[in-house]
Order: C-alpha cells, then structure tokens, then sequence
C-alpha cells in the first residue's frame, strides 16, 4: 500500500533555503517529546536530491511537501498550493542535472505514471537565501510552527476523505 | 582584446555577437555560459561563470572533524555520497586511522552503484534530450520502432504494442498543447537529427530509466543505513555484518539483503548492457559530426585522482581500479605521476575569480587555501541599471577559483578516467573502448570530444556495472571467510589524535576528480578546502590567461541558431556539471527556467 508522506526540501546550508528540512527536523522533535504529533506518515528531509527524490514520490500517495518559495511575498508569508495548482513540467534544459527543481520530480512522477493522488505544497516566503552557513532568517523561523498546523491539518482532512 | 592566443594554445576573438546562457530565477543561478559567435555562427570565444558562492569551507572551521562528512554531503544533493567519502578519507589520512577490508569492499560497492545510478540518470534524464526530440517520437511507427529495438538489443521490453503505450502515454501527457512536463524544450529544432522511431525508443528508456534508478538507490540504502543521505564513519562504514547470529533478520547486513543486492546489480548490468550502451551507439550514429566539436583541453591535459582500492589503505596505482595520473599536451605514452600532498602540483589561482589571498595573486596548494570574498567586476561588464548583462572576462569574472595541475589547466571526468586507465593498460578499459570505437568506425582521437566524453561516461558505466557485481562477490567471500569487521575505533576517541595534522582525502566521483584538504589542530578543523571536479572542468582563465575546459571546448561550435542554444547546452552537458545546489525555489510562473539572450 502507498504511503503518506511528509517532506522537506532544501538546503540546511543556505539560510532559508533550509526551511522544508529544518520543518521536519522540528516534526521529529515534536514527535519524540509527545510520541502522535504525526501518525502513519513518514517523515523525510529530503535535502537537493532531485530527481532522486523520484522514488519516494512514486510510493506515496498523499505527499506534504515544505519548502521555500517565491511569490514576491513579506518573508514569512505562507502559500498553500494543492494538486494541480503546483506546477509539474520539467524546467527548460538545465545547464545542470542538479538544477533539477520539485516540479521536475513532479513531472517524472506523471510520467511514470505514479503521481500521488493528493499533493500538497506548503511554501514559506523566503527572506535570505544568500548567506551560506547562515540560519533561517527570524521571520521564516517564526513560519515553522504555522506551518506545521496547516500540515498537520491536511494530514487530518485526508484521514477523513475516502481514497480509492 | 579582439583576437588573442592563450598560452594552451586557443584563439580567442570576442569581436562577434555575444550570446549569454543563464538559468533564470530569483535566487542567482549557478553557472552561467557567455559566448561570442561570429558572422556564421561559430563559437569563437567563451566564458565560464560560477554564479553562486559556496562558501563550505568557512563553516567547518572550529567543528569536530568526525562530523565533516554530515556537513559536506549537503553541498550537493546529486553529490552527497561523494563528499561524504572524500571528507572522512580526509580525517582518516591525518589521523593515520586504517580501515577494515570489508570496510574498504563496502564504500567500493557504495562508490561503484553511485556511477551506475548517476551515469544512467545524466545520460537520460539531463543529455537524451539534446539528441532526442521528444515530440518527434509522436510521430513514429510503433511497428518500426520495435524493429529497431529489436536490431540493436535482445532487451525484451520490445513490442510496437509496447511502443505505442508509450507513446500513446505521451501523446496524452503533451496532448494539452501545452506539453505537459515536456513544456520547456527545443523541440523541432533543425539540429535533432534522429528518425522518429529512435527518438520513440530512446523516449521509452527515458521512462524506463526513471523507474529503474529506484533499484540501484536501494544499494545506498542498505549500507547507508538510510536514503536519502546515507550514514558514513571516519574508520570505516556504518553498518554491521551479521549473517546467522542471533539478531541477524534485524542487522544492516544479511542474508536477505546480501541477496537483494546482488539481485540489484544483476539488473543493473543488464539495463546498461541492453539499453544504455545500445542506445549510446543508436544516438552516436546520427551525430558523428559531434565526434569533432568539443574537444577543448581533452586532446591535450587530462586528470585523474583514481579510485577503488582493491587494497584497504593502499591508494598505489597497482591497488587502484581506476588508476591515478595526468596526461599532458595529448600524449599517452607518458601517465605523469600525481601528488595530491605536493603543495608544488595542484593549486587554485584567482586572479579572475572573486577572492583573494592576502597579499598574493600566487597559486595555493589546498592545504593552504583561503575562500576570502573579493567581489569585483572587470571595466567592461556590461550592465542595464544593476542587472549585468555581460561579463567582463578580463576582470574577475566567477566565484570558481582557478585550479592547475603544476601550472596545466586541465580536464576530469569519466574521459579523462578511461583515458588514463586506457594508456596505464587496463585490459577491460582497453576492450571497452576500442570496441565501441570499432563498432562506430572512428579513430581513438575520436574521444577527444562532445559524443567521446558521452561515450567514455556509458562504458565507465558498464565497467561498473560489472565491477560492482565482483565486489559483491569479494564481501560475500570474505564474510564467508568469518571477517565480519567493519569498522576501526581505535582512534575515535579525540585523546588519542596528534595536536596537529593534516591530511588529504580523494575519490572520483561520477564528473570527475573531487579532493578534500583538511588541517586538524586542537581536535577542532582549522581548514578545510574542497576542490571539486567541477572546478577543474568549469575554471576561468588564470593569470597566463590559460583557459579551462568548458571554456576551451565550445570554441569552434557551429550554432543552428543562437537563441536556441541546443549545441552549447550539448557540450557543457557532456561534462555533467555540478555546482552547488539548491531545490530551485517554486515561484508563481513554476521551476527555473534557462534562457538564452543574445546581446
């Protein structure tokens, strides 16, 4: 049977562009200190992988993804995108196989004809994403926990619908 | 400078029409490719440009060098394996810590499904489609198509029924007009030369490589502990063996998972010996053109670090698999013997890229390196308001540093690997290479280029594919034997370190020669410098105005048309280029897109 997963994207080494592990490493912890926070799903940072990420979409079947957005927001701001809202199309001839970007996983994954039956994204509005070795700058920091309530309530309104 | 000759011997006119290749997003790109054509659409001059800033080496100073590794593998998510290995041989070189056998067999086997996965997925999910054009497949009689399948490999997924799923899927997909996934492509371009049946069977392997690679990942997986990101330990691996003992169903290493494995790369084998290389040579022989252009610094200078040590703890030449050395000016009778310790043979330079060393412009050994940011741009950038529209290449022109070879700039990569073991004498390299050569009817020289690089990368594919079921074999005989160790603790403890050393890890990975350089001094890493292979391959001029490989190899391309850039993105792609990564944040208009400006 396919899973529920839950997953971060990012680089922890890049500021806010770690936002989507730094999530799930928040989740891990909530999960230690009061065992339930999230059940039935697996959680996964799943760092820059890429298109290696691919596998893991084809078992899941309904996925929550975390991750750093732009959408010329205030830092912080959260944006909710579901199914086909997030765009899944590969990106024009990357110089490099590691420019691969979500929405070329998502591609692949329709491709092979293994797309999740629910997708949705959660994106934090980014505020720096230069500063290598840097941490989440205290505006997206202070994102993490709204965003893990409206996780955890996606999470819960798919508990309720009836999946074939 | 209008026309000019670099000291490795290049001619560079920049007089012409400036085209520049950028990927397009908010957050600064990565690499960047600007270069002059002239009145017929020939490349005459190009420049390299790291965009991005990946400034590792400052974050690990002052931490505990056994955690190295876990910062390294986040520089790169495609790369992570490679880091990891480079960074705790590192450790282990200066700490003199010596790894058990099975340890040494275990990262082999790791290291060799890693070429396996990332040659395979660079060949069809980031090269295929500079040959293939996806919506020319839509075309293709599904009947032919699987006569053409049938001629080139007994690969069983061979039926026009077949075909005309796959097809029928991808009409469906693209049916939109918007498509689909496949949006974004230069489809139709008069450079795609492939008949439509063999863009439809290289679409189907496409799709068929897409579901392969989550096999071979499961490799990473068993020994690792975990993917993504696999555990590493300087002394040796982290996972245990335990065969029969009790508490064996519940250990990293068993039976049942020895069998998977070996399951694993049987399959891995025949997906590459059937599909893989069958394709290579299908593609090849429609772009024989593309065994010219892009030879660069490959006819003249080419590095290798060597890997795969048949010999825990012997990085000697007649313990290395693929063997270490350099080839200077083209010629192959002479392998040049390789120091990585030698502060007088690799060093970075920067007078054209964004540091500096105090007080210097001379070249530093990596021992010594220092990443102090120097941001500053040539007088003859050109700019609309802050944005920068062209670099000057005279000036500083990228934040990727200058690496030489005592003085050579220089190519790495699976051309230079092959190469290399190909003039040391290694009798499957040997095989390897003038079969494929004979099959296509070409020269050795023939190498020497964009398809050559293409091909040196596939048949390194199989040597792994092959040499990963022989190391499989090697673990199952010495656990056989009741050599279960794995790792070596003797040294963990910080106590028992010299107040000070230094060391030097190597490793090839998949796009060629990765070195880390660490300082230990009071427990803590006082230094650290890693010089990736893309550093080599993607470097800018140095003071002798040398240029690199990316730079020296696009000259004297032929461009259809220089708004679509498919013959740049042909050759920088034969290099499977890496810079620092990052997930390419989503924005409303979707993913990163690359676009081509002509100035």
């Amino acid at each position: 049977m396919k899973k529920t997963t839950v997953l971060g994207i990012g680089n922890i080494l890049w500021a806010d562009e770690g936002f989507g592990p730094r999530v799930v490493a928040r989740l891990e912890e909530r999960n230690a200190v009061s065992a339930g926070t999230v059940v039935g799903a697996d959680l996964v940072d799943g760092g820059t992988q890429g298109l290696y990420l691919l596998p893991l979409i084809q078992d899941t079947a309904r996925l929550v993804v975390f991750d750093a957005v732009d959408f010329a927001k205030k830092p912080g701001e959260i944006v909710v995108l579901r199914d086909e809202e997030i765009p899944a199309y590969f990106g024009q001839r990357p110089l490099s196989l590691h420019q691969t970007a979500f929405t070329d996983v998502l591609a692949a994954a329709s491709l092979t004809n293994a797309m999740p039956e629910a997708v949705t994204l959660i994106g934090v509005q980014y505020g720096n994403i230069d500063e290598w070795g840097g941490g989440l700058s205290p505006a997206v920091a202070a994102a993490i926990d709204r965003a893990i309530e409206i996780g955890l309530n996606e999470l819960e309104s798919w508990k309720e619908a009836t999946y074939a | 400078m209008t026309q000019v000759t670099t000291p490795n011997g290049f001619t560079l006119d920049n007089s012409g029409r400036r085209i520049a290749i950028d990927p397009v997003t908010r957050i600064e790109g990565h690499l960047r490719i600007e270069v002059n054509v002239d009145s017929a659409n020939v490349i005459r001059n190009a420049v390299s440009v790291g965009t991005m800033w990946r400034g590792l080496e400052p974050i690990l100073k002052g931490r505990d060098p056994r955690d190295a590794w876990a910062f390294v593998q986040r520089i790169c998510g495609v790369c992570t394996g490679v880091h990891a290995l480079a960074s705790v041989r590192a450790v282990e070189d200066a700490l003199g810590i010596k790894i058990p056998a099975n340890a040494n067999t275990i990262r082999n086997i790791m290291h060799l499904a890693l070429y396996v996965h990332d040659h395979l997925v660079h060949f069809y999910h980031l090269h295929a489609l500079d040959w293939v054009d996806v919506v020319s497949a839509l075309s293709a009689s599904p009947k032919a198509t699987s006569d053409l399948q049938q001629s080139i490999s007994p690969w069983p997924n061979a039926s026009a029924g077949y075909f005309k799923d796959i097809q029928d899927r991808v009409k469906k997909l693209v049916g939109s007009g918007q498509l689909g996934p496949f949006r974004n492509g230069y489809w139709g371009h008069a450079a795609y030369k492939l008949p439509p049946e063999a863009n439809l069977m290289a679409v189907a392997h496409y799709i068929e490589a897409l579901n392969f690679q989550r096999e071979i990942v499961k490799i990473q997986a068993v020994f690792g502990g975990k993917n993504p990101h696999p555990m590493w330990l300087v002394g040796g691996v982290a996972s245990t063996i335990n065969m029969h003992g009790t508490g064996a169903s519940g250990a990293p290493i068993n039976v049942e998972r020895m069998n998977l494995i070996t399951d694993i790369a049987d399959r891995a084998h025949t997906f590459i010996s059937q599909v893989y290389i069958p394709d290579l040579l299908a593609i090849a022989s429609y772009y024989r053109e593309w065994f010219k252009y892009g030879d660069g610094l490959a006819s003249k200078n080419l590095l290798a670090y060597g890997d795969f040590p048949s010999k825990a703890n012997d990085d000697s030449n007649s313990s290395l698999l693929l063997p270490r050395g350099a080839i200077i000016n083209g010629d192959l009778t002479k392998l040049h013997e390789v120091d990585l310790r030698d502060p007088t043979q690799i060093q970075e330079f920067v007078p054209h890229s964004w540091y500096s060393y105090a007080g210097s412009n001379a070249g530093l050994h990596p021992w010594d390196g220092q990443t102090e940011l120097d941001f500053k741009l040539g007088e003859k950038t050109r700019k609309t308001g802050d944005k920068i529209e062209a670099f000057d290449e005279g000036g500083k022109y990228s934040y990727v540093k200058a690496p030489r070879w005592k003085g050579h700039a220089m190519e790495t990569g699976p051309l230079a690997r092959m190469v290399i073991a190909y003039a040391s004498g290694n009798r499957r390299v040997k095989e390897l290479v003038d079969g494929t050569l004979k099959k296509l009817d070409l020269p050795l020289t023939a190498l020497f280029s964009t398809l050559g690089r293409t091909a040196a990368r596939g048949l390194e594919g199989l040597w792994a594919a092959e040499q990963l079921k022989e190391e499989i074999a090697n673990l199952q005989a010495a656990i056989k034997s009741g050599n279960e160790a794995t790792a070596n603790t003797e040294k963990w403890a910080p106590s028992t370190w010299p107040r000070e050393a230094k060391g030097v890890g190597y490793c090839e990975a998949p796009r060629g020669a990765l070195g880390h350089w660490i300082r230990i001094k009071d427990e803590k890493i006082q230094n650290y410098q890693c010089v990736v292979p893309t550093t080599w391959n993607a470097s800018p001029r140095d003071a002798q105005g040398n240029i690199g490989a990316y730079e020296a190899a696009l000259l004297g391309v032929p461009m259809v048309n220089p708004s679509k850039p498919l013959e740049i993105l042909r050759v920088i792609h034969s290099f499977d280029p890496c810079l620092a990564c990052a997930t390419h944040v989503i924005g409303p208009d979707g993913g990163e897109l690359t676009v081509a400006k002509i100035l």
